[in-house]
């Protein structure tokens, strides 16, 4: 038999091999392990996360999936706004570390689920939309009476606030107790304005 | 999963450029030894005399493909961060017929004639430039040919999308193409050795 003969009948013997077997994945396991991902929370990243790792340094690519009034009235810095069929289209390679954002967080899980089924393997949503980042990142709050660690930790946040062009709020004791009289004093109990700063856990637990 | 190295970021840039060229230089060598540098062995294709190009490109691709597969189906490479470059119906069926055109022409493909140009040999070089000013023609002309060039989009369209056969059954198809290609490419230069 000649070189060439036997090159052939490997490469047919390959080949029928492959038509056995089917597929070149030895399991389809790709809604196995979005649900995996979903479930450990590992499919998104905190305001916070994104920005300490966004001032660090570390290059992120962001995308805008919102409109264009909205991404032109505001938007975070450095991102790109892009339509989810623009996205669909490979405008951004795969395993390059990618965060969808929009609004708030459904419609950007939805574009990340899309993505996902492509086998985009680094792509996140930030937690809370672009909602969750001015509040945040944007404008962190300090309320009167906050402990030590509490204060550090803010001095922390308005770096960051600053950096991206924020403005953190620092309320002062006096403001904060005002308030809290008036409020007690003239509104009901099931009236209460919403807390001005909601923390990460309660961002989570609304997306 | 170990490859593609590049999407998995196990290199940057600059070192992608640096293997591009490489590679780039291998796969020159082999045209080269491949006796692709030659306008005169090339152009015997089309008059059905010679089909080495024919049976070299076509090994190539099955050594790629059985090459990919394999690879897959042993987790050495996720076949979902290769590449697929998007379908453009029309554009690139006009696109292939002028290629076949300058080939036919001019004898060499773009990197044929890259070879032939190195190696030292004329029509290489005016083959080379006449690749060059297309591709400035092209981009010049860019904006008026950019709604043809993106029409009829297919997206990443694979054979065995259109097909709906699995990715093996594919396989052996191209292969059994292949194969059933050598044996008739055999038969045709045998018989235009036997007419000499």
């Amino acid at each position: 038999m000649t070189l060439n003969k036997l090159l052939a009948s490997f490469g047919l013997i390959l080949a029928l091999l492959a038509a056995i077997v089917g597929e070149p994945e030895r399991d389809d396991s790709t809604l196995e392990e979005i649900a995996l991902l979903i479930q450990s929370e590992e499919d998104h990243m905190t305001p916070l996360e994104l920005a300490e790792q966004l001032y660090s340094g570390k290059k992120i690519r962001l995308i805008d999936i919102r409109d264009s009034v909205s991404h032109f009235e505001q938007h975070i810095f450095n991102s790109e706004l892009m339509s989810i069929q623009q996205l669909l289209k490979n405008e951004i390679r795969k395993n390059e570390l990618t965060v969808l954002y929009f609004e708030g967080g459904i419609h950007a899980s939805q574009a990340w689920m899309l993505m996902k089924m492509k086998h985009y393997d680094n792509i996140y949503t930030l937690l809370g939309g672009f909602n969750g980042w001015k509040e945040i990142v944007l404008n962190p709050t300090l309320h009167a009476g906050k402990t030590e660690e509490e204060k550090k930790e803010f001095e922390r946040r308005k770096t960051l606030s600053r950096f991206f062009g924020g403005e953190p709020i620092d309320i002062p004791e006096e403001m904060s107790k005002k308030n809290s009289i008036h409020q007690h004093q003239s509104l009901p109990k099931n009236n209460l304005p919403k807390k001005i700063r909601k923390s990460e856990d309660e961002l989570r637990f609304q997306c | 999963m170990h490859a593609p190295f590049y999407q998995l970021g196990l290199f940057n840039n600059d070192t992608a450029l640096f293997l591009a060229v490489v590679i780039g230089i291998g796969f020159g060598f082999f045209l080269e030894q491949a006796g692709f540098g030659s306008s005169v062995k090339l152009a015997q294709q089309f008059y059905l005399r010679d089909l080495t190009v024919f049976k070299v490109m076509f090994s190539a691709i099955i050594t790629a493909m059985l090459g990919l597969f394999w690879l897959s189906w042993l987790g050495f490479i996720d076949l979902s961060l290769v590449r697929i470059l998007p379908t453009y119906l029309v554009p690139q069926l006009v696109g292939g017929l002028l290629f076949g055109v300058g080939f036919v022409m001019g004898g060499y493909c773009p990197g044929t004639c890259c070879v032939a140009a190195v190696t030292g040999k004329m029509d290489g070089w005016i083959h080379l430039l006449g690749m060059i000013s297309g591709i400035i023609v092209f981009g010049e002309l860019f904006p008026l040919i950019s709604d043809f060039y993106s029409s009829t989009p297919l997206g990443e369209l694979t054979l065995q999308q259109v097909f709906n056969l699995s990715h093996g059954s594919v396989v052996l198809l191209i292969v059994l193409v292949a194969l059933a290609g050598y044996y008739g490419a055999e038969k045709l230069e045998a018989r235009h050795r036997s007419m000499r």
